[in-house]
């Protein structure tokens, strides 16, 4: 949905180089798909013009009752809802049994991941959608929290169809994640990760000056024993085979968020 | 951590491994300052510490670098899309980065004189840009 706000001075319709596109970007034809998206013959990703719809949160608590009837927490993941919606989740549900003093409930994901790649369970290529809890657990990354930061503080300021992407970003692990609150199975297993943000959709609101951009994250990650092995099992000595123990397995992580924007300048 | 079992241990161990193996090879220039190529997209970047997020010095991926004792060329593609891409030029001692410049400017800097970009790769290959 694209609206041009009454008052506005510039259109925002899209154009060559305008909202979908960057005018220093390559043109060469498009080449492979990554989920919803395209990369170029360049390794930067670009979408067709497309609406996204938002997608609402709701927010749920899960909580015990007391004699009374009266709703209380025993114990609340510590990161709150930035964590998932069940805040019981970090102790398997059962906050009555289960607790998880050093943060370490992470490690199970991460080790049950690595179990699957070294046996064959997983390899090829996995594109983790934005419903998938792999892809949530992954925005809520440490390194995905620093791609935020750098795209948000890159087009703070800019009206929304100036808004634009960030390619090959260098999104490094951080050892913060192994322990604590921000203990993270699927950030565990990835560890470094390349990242991408493409603008998908924006809009203004009816006769508004205000509107929104939906953009798309993507964390690319390649498992492989040359990975593995810090660079010293040769590339060409890797097992390419999908299905097969310790073969290269990339993953792709895809989320969306929606960012306030302004349309154009209100004076 | 008391109750974790020999087998969970090992996978510990092993996903260790794994995460702390992302990180590319790096090559180091002057003063610090390395060229790394990361291995999840084989693109090089300047950086002056291996845990460093984002596009390293330059903000970007570099194509060809050349350095001396007191300033680093490269031709920067910028991380963020709306930036410009181009020659950038680091001062070593004052850390500034000015850019960009065409390739004409930069052999008409005196400034520049001696310094011969090369690509990322043969620098990783032990040949040297300055």
């Amino acid at each position: 949905m694209i609206l041009l706000a009454p008052h506005c001075s510039e259109s925002l319709a899209p154009s060559n180089g305008g909202l979908f596109s960057s005018s220093k970007r390559a043109t060469s034809p498009l080449q492979n798909r990554v989920g919803g998206l395209r990369r170029r013959s360049s390794g930067r990703l670009s979408r067709s013009r497309s609406t996204r719809p938002e997608t609402a949160t709701g927010s749920t608590a899960f909580s015990c009752k007391t004699a009374s009837g009266r709703s209380f927490f025993l114990s609340r993941d510590p990161i709150g809802v930035r964590g998932g919606i069940n805040l019981y989740a970090y102790v398997g549900g059962t906050p009555t049994s289960s607790s998880d003093p050093l943060g370490l409930a992470g490690w199970g994901g991460a080790a049950s991941n690595t179990g699957d790649w070294a046996t064959g369970h997983k390899g090829g290529d996995t594109n983790y959608g934005p419903d998938t809890g792999e892809a949530q657990e992954m925005s809520r990354s440490i390194a995905a929290q620093k791609l935020t930061s750098y795209f948000t503080s890159k087009n703070s300021g800019i009206l929304c169809n100036d808004w634009q992407g960030v390619s090959d970003f260098k999104a490094s692990f951080d050892f913060r994640e192994l322990f604590g609150e921000h203990s993270n199975g699927t950030a565990e297993f990835v560890g470094s990760a390349r990242g991408d943000v493409v603008i998908g959709v924006a809009f203004c609101n009816s006769g508004s000056s205000n509107g929104s951009v939906v953009a798309i994250f993507v964390l690319t990650n390649t498992t492989s024993l040359t990975s593995l092995l810090y660079g010293l099992w040769p590339n060409a000595w890797n097992v390419t085979k999908p299905g097969a123990p310790l073969s290269n397995w990339t993953q792709t992580y895809e989320w969306t968020q929606t960012y306030s924007c302004k349309c154009c300048d209100s004076n | 951590m008391s109750g974790l079992k020999p087998i969970a241990a090992s996978a510990v161990i092993l996903t260790s491994i794994l995460l702390l193996s992302c990180e590319g090879e790096t090559k180091k220039l002057v003063d610090g300052y390395r060229l790394e190529r990361f291995a999840e997209n084989g693109k090089f970047y300047l950086i002056t510490s291996r845990s460093e997020s984002g596009g390293g010095v330059f903000d970007g991926t570099i194509e060809k670098i050349g350095w001396n004792q007191d300033w680093i060329l490269a031709s920067v593609t910028r991380l963020y899309n709306g930036d410009p891409n181009g020659w950038y030029a680091l001062q070593v001692k004052t850390k500034q980065v000015t850019g960009p410049f065409s390739e004409a400017e930069i052999k008409a800097n005196p400034a520049f004189s001696g310094i011969l970009p090369i690509s990322c790769a043969d620098v990783m290959a032990g040949k040297s840009g300055r």
